[in-house]
């Protein structure tokens, strides 16, 4: 009995996780990449809608008093009645993450219209290293394909924004895959006394600029890796980084800085590139 | 009603006498803190813990011995992770106390708080040992301790289930004793607890809940601090 109901949980702890699409495992590229606007392609969905989202507060954690298994039932009983009880869980921390992300989407209310009819082809722009996937590769065989999956937040503050962009390359002829990663560019501080004024002015071309903007700082950010430019040198240390007013802190090591931006790779990999203020140093 | 009965509901009373004790409850430090320039100030951290997990809600022994299982492989990782970005603290603290104009003292012999007699009183904010002896054993005034006594990672339990995915977690206090009266001129409960960015399940090093724990370091160093500002 007390071995089923260890392995009953031990099986529940691995298939309750909620799945984030802004996730992705770094796959390094096991030697610098020879990458040019001839190999390289970008893969975007150019008639998707632009994923932009209000910054949540991921904590899931639920409050849930204690059961009592009847035991009457018998060891298949008492395993179903602990079966139950993780699914019950396992369903009130996914919807507690749901309800906090629609939450979060209200910031975007006074933006509806003017994202209304927004797609990824607003993000296509003229890159010295890559070019984008309009029709197919042609009779390029050794072709590299980046497959983006760009998703943008804004602070509850409407003061950052920030790109988490999951990046995927894999070779044209065979599909392996030579480089896979999460970049994450959080922008510069937006001042401004009527920040949603100033956001929505001329149909939200500030907003959409910056959007795209962040996007093409991120697809930097990949060339540069795959040219093998970030190789950490620093030792691991805590970084602030600052959305807007909200804080926290990321473990990583430096490897860039870029003009006002910081280059960080992290524990999972990831590079965040961050704006740098003295606070950083907390 | 026997003996045995007796004795038993006597044993239990005197149990439950025992865990009914109020918490102390928070003491925001006291405005005469940095008033008194002749006073010297002690600031001392504690022994700090050995990171670790720590499975709350997972009540009885066989629901423990489960989620232990369950988690073995983070409660590896995690009791590999490094305590010493809390070290540093007592000189932050006595930085902006000496900023006020007061003399400090960073205690870096170990004090045994168990070894001090019990402090009885009526009166509320007074610590429940008896802190008096060492203003002269330590050469100060004031006493600042602060007391991280779990660090690691944390995730709550409703028996055999978990109900959080694991947070970085670091639990303590930090007071302030007047070894002259034995008074808490402040007390406050540390419980930084931090979620972990999107997955946490990522073996063997589990680089999200590994952010999480430094990133709870980093929120707890500035809490205690924050005190003193």
């Amino acid at each position: 009995m007390k071995i089923i109901t260890a392995f009953v949980v031990l099986l529940l702890s691995a298939c309750a996780q909620h799945k984030y699409d802004d996730y992705s495992l770094h796959v390094e590229s096991e030697h610098a990449l020879d990458v040019t606007v001839e190999k390289l392609y970008v893969d975007l969905q150019i008639n998707a809608p632009v994923a932009l989202r209000g910054v949540y507060d991921n904590d899931n954690a639920i409050k849930s008093g204690n059961i009592l298994y009847d035991g009457s039932a018998g060891a298949g009983g008492v395993v179903a009645q602990i079966l139950a009880h993780a699914a019950i869980n396992s369903n009130m921390k996914n919807s507690k993450l749901s309800k906090r992300q629609i939450e979060a989407n209200k910031v975007l209310e006074p933006f509806q219209d003017i994202l209304k009819g927004y797609t990824q082809d607003a993000l296509i722009h003229d890159g010295n290293d890559y070019r984008f996937l309009i029709n197919d590769v042609g009779n390029n065989s050794s072709s590299l394909i980046l497959d983006s999956y760009p998703i943008f937040y804004i602070s509850q503050d409407m003061r950052s924004l920030i790109l988490k962009h999951v990046v995927k390359i894999y070779r044209y002829e065979d599909e392996s895959i030579v480089y896979q990663n999460l970049i994450e560019v959080i922008s510069p501080v937006i001042e401004s006394d009527d920040l949603i004024e100033r956001l929505r002015s001329e149909q939200g071309s500030l907003l959409k600029n910056k959007l795209k903007n962040l996007y093409k700082d991120s697809l930097s950010l990949v060339i540069s890796d795959l040219k093998g430019e970030y190789k950490a040198s620093e030792t691991q240390k805590s970084f602030r980084i600052y959305s807007g007013e909200k804080m926290r802190i990321e473990r990583g090591v430096g490897v860039a800085k870029k003009g006002d931006m910081t280059v960080i790779r992290n524990l999972r990999g990831w590079l965040v590139s961050f704006p740098y203020e003295a606070r950083n140093e907390g | 009603m026997n003996k045995i009965t007796t004795l038993a509901l006597v044993f239990t009373c005197l149990v439950m006498v025992g865990c009914a004790g109020n918490p102390q409850k928070p003491v925001a430090l006291s405005q005469d803190f940095y008033s008194s320039g002749d006073k010297t100030v002690g600031v001392y951290v504690d022994e700090l813990p050995v990171a670790d997990t720590h499975f709350f809600g997972a009540h009885c022994l066989l629901c423990y011995g489960a989620a232990a299982i369950a988690n073995s492989s983070l409660t590896s990782h995690i009791q590999g992770l490094s305590t010493d970005d809390l070290i540093g603290v007592d000189e932050s603290i006595a930085k902006l106390v000496s900023k006020k104009g007061i003399a400090t003292n960073i205690i870096n012999a170990p004090v045994d708080f168990e070894e001090l007699k019990k402090f009885t009183t009526q009166e509320e904010n007074f610590a429940k040992q008896d802190y008096r002896p060492l203003r002269e054993s330590l050469g100060v005034d004031k006493l600042v301790v602060i007391d991280f006594n779990i660090v690691g990672a944390h995730r709550s339990y409703s028996g055999y289930i978990p109900t959080s995915d694991p947070v970085g977690a670091v639990i303590g206090k930090a007071y302030t004793v007047d070894l002259a009266t034995n008074k808490y001129i402040l007390y406050e409960e540390i419980d930084v607890k931090v979620s972990t960015s999107g997955e946490w399940d990522e073996p063997p090093s589990f680089p999200g809940i590994t952010n999480a724990y430094y990133q709870a370091i980093e929120i707890a160093k500035e809490k205690v601090t924050a005190l003193f500002k």
